[in-house]
């Protein structure tokens, strides 16, 4: 493979990886503190939507970011409400989450915009070139043009890792993970680091919806993260529940997808022999095999022991 | 942990009246009478957005789901697949397992069924359909298992795996539409039509295919069954604890892998009458997301299959009325997806100061 192939792969793989990495990292540490966070596909498609609106109506790119992390957000406080306030099953609220966003991004989409052949665009975020890094061969083109919100991104998920693995608050959010009796016991309020661990995920999950629009579609569509959410999950069980390792499946899960595009392209798109539906299902196939496998590796034994289930205050469960 | 939107387990010899025994029936019915005026309340606010006038929106909705016979064997055709998944997935949500892959099992069921009904027709309705249906069935329930033998071996969780798989098996179907199952003198990608014979037959004056004698059927069979037997008993016991399960001889492996079975099967049987008895060939849109209905459908009847049927014609009527609302209103048809997770989560609210108010009883 020569470098002219592998360099514009790699760029792009890294771009594609951004919003499942943050959405993942963002999971994980949901997931640390105890809760299993399937609305996260729903928070994506809402933070998408309401990045899309912001930053088409106030034609600002980073009005867009806001928006879309704020989305993302909303549907995180509906399930922080129905699965941390009122005890209901983690999974059930979960799904609600994601069949409301379904369908509530659509109509939204729909009645705002009523699309026809050309659907609205944004203009969207343009790549900086870092001066001197972007010129390095390789490296420069894979690492160093991307857009500023990538950037950021990167920024945010150093900062989750360090904050989980290096501070007193991760700690706390990790002891409600593992044992919240005890946690409780030595006065953590276990519900509230919950809501921590479920707001981060959301914003986390709102922000790379707001990736996902402003710094590379620049357009909407209905269900449009195609499964980014549940994908994000699945890597949250392959890194084993460690926010670097995760980050490293999200950037494997980039090239895994941008190869798919490429090879369709390469294949000649719609016409080719070989049909480009195979190419579209890799993601997912990859998604599962490595989701089988790091099960069979190691079961369930990473995971946080109080995962899934709802905290009750003086109640042995 | 067992799940709190099931009825709870009954003690098997306690007889109690009449009365006493259907009152928190009744309750459940009352409080997801509430959940629904207050979804609906919240779904006329969002008509607002499309500049829509909410009651008239839903007195369209309301003419479209029930104005004519025809809208009403229009209902009634779309509860059939509705139900038929949801009383499946009753089953396995009444063991904790969560499948979300009805849709995924409802194509490659339909593209099964639909295949052998197109392509190796027996000159025979009374041998053709009962087959189409059962290959349909099988290649459904396989697709399920795969989900169920992934969680029963390894743990894997069936959440993701299933939804996962959805999306293969969207693939799939679209690919073969495309390619190998295309009828080339088709303009849409489309297969050839269902040859007349294999086509399921209307119940006589009501203009709805046979399939809505199945569907009831199966909610009578399973409501039998996970009441009134002991399986229903063990899909219970392996629901809210396995260990307890394997102490009394049940082995939750293989019931995952089971009810998995039947479930992505039954999701199968749905799309093999989609195909024979309303779309007449395979077609993209075959499905306008029956699988994620149906998750509403089982959840918002309260995981018993009665609740299903009535919650089926209800979301059903929904679906008819967005129709006849988009058409009238120009309100996106998206509108019944959310209206009916408006009503999931109003429900799932409602239980829980149902729960609290009892507990302020005693």
């Amino acid at each position: 493979m020569s470098i002219d192939f592998l360099v514009p792969l790699l760029a792009t793989a890294f771009v594609l990886s951004i919003p499942v990495a943050l959405a993942a990292v963002g999971e994980c540490i949901c997931q640390r503190t105890g809760v299993l966070n399937l609305g996260v596909e729903g928070m994506i498609l809402m933070g998408a939507l309401t990045a899309f609106l912001g930053a088409f109506y106030c034609e600002s790119s980073w009005v867009g970011v806001l928006t879309g992390v704020a989305g993302g957000v909303a549907l995180g406080v509906l399930m922080g409400v129905l699965c941390i306030t009122i005890k209901a099953e983690q999974v059930v609220s979960g799904i609600v989450i994601v069949l409301l966003s379904l369908g509530l991004t659509s109509y939204l989409y729909g009645s705002l915009f009523h699309v026809g052949a050309m659907p609205p665009r944004i203009d969207g975020l343009s790549p900086l070139h870092i001066p001197l890094l972007s010129d390095m061969p390789v490296i420069g083109p894979i690492l160093f043009r991307q857009t500023s919100l990538v950037y950021l991104s990167l920024a945010f998920i150093a900062l989750l890792a360090l904050m989980l693995e290096r501070t007193s608050l991760g700690l706390s959010l990790k002891a409600v993970g593992e044992k919240p009796e005890a946690g409780d016991a030595a006065g953590l309020s276990v519900d509230g680091l919950r809501w921590l661990g479920l707001l981060i995920s959301s914003a986390m999950a709102g922000l790379g919806g707001a990736v996902l629009i402003v710094a590379q579609l620049h357009l909407f569509a209905d269900n449009i993260t195609a499964g980014r959410g549940w994908i994000a999950i699945a890597l949250v069980i392959f890194g084993r529940w460690k926010p670097l390792l995760v980050f490293a499946g999200a950037l494997l899960f980039g090239v895994v997808d941008a190869l798919q595009l490429k090879i369709q392209v390469a294949a000649g798109g719609i016409n080719s022999a070989v049909p480009f539906e195979l190419f579209q299902a890799l993601p997912y196939f990859v998604t599962l095999a490595v989701l089988v496998l790091s099960a069979i590796r190691a079961r369930r034994n990473a995971q946080p022991s109080a995962l899934g289930i709802p905290f009750l205050k003086g109640q042995e469960r | 942990m067992s799940t709190n939107l099931a009825p709870p387990l009954m003690v098997a010899d306690a007889s109690p009246s009449m009365v006493t025994r259907l009152l928190p029936h009744f309750k459940a019915i009352a409080i997801s009478g509430a959940a629904c005026g207050a979804a609906l309340i919240l779904g006329g606010l969002l008509f607002t957005v499309s500049g829509v006038d909410p009651l008239a929106a839903y007195g369209t909705m309301l003419e479209g789901a029930f104005g004519s016979w025809f809208a009403i064997s229009q209902v009634l055709t779309r509860t059939i697949p509705l139900l038929i998944i949801a009383v499946g997935l009753i089953a396995v949500f009444r063991a904790n397992i969560w499948n979300i892959g009805a849709e995924g099992q409802l194509l490659i069921g339909a593209l099964a069924g639909g295949f052998v009904a197109i392509e190796f027709p027996i000159e025979s309705g009374w041998l053709s359909i009962p087959f189409a249906m059962l290959i349909g069935a099988i290649a459904g329930g396989a697709w399920g298992a795969i989900v169920g033998w992934l969680r029963a071996k390894w743990e894997v969780h069936e959440v993701i795996t299933s939804l996962l798989l959805n999306f293969i098996a969207a693939l799939i179907f679209s690919y073969l539409l495309r390619g190998p199952l295309r009828d080339p003198m088709g303009f849409l990608p489309q297969s050839k039509d269902v040859p007349a014979f294999s086509q399921l037959p209307s119940i006589p004056g009501l203009g709805v295919n046979i399939g809505l004698l199945i569907a009831l059927a199966l909610v009578a069979l399973v409501t039998y069954v996970l009441t009134a037997t002991p399986y229903g008993m063990k899909v219970r016991m392996i629901g809210s604890s396995a260990s307890v399960a394997r102490a009394v001889g049940v082995d939750p492996s293989r019931m995952t892998i089971e009810l998995m079975a039947i479930s992505g099967g039954l999701a199968g049987l749905a799309g093999v009458l989609q195909v024979l008895g309303v779309q007449y060939a395979l077609l993209e849109g075959l499905s306008p997301g029956f699988g994620f209905t149906a998750i509403m459908v089982a959840l918002l009847g309260r995981l018993h299959p009665v609740g299903a049927l009535v919650a089926a014609v209800i979301l059903s009527a929904i679906t008819a009325g967005g129709n006849a609302m988009q058409i009238a209103h120009g309100i996106p048809t998206s509108a019944v997806a959310t209206l009916g997770a408006l009503l999931v989560l109003f429900l799932l609210v409602s239980d829980h100061l149902a729960k609290r108010a009892r507990g302020n009883e005693q």
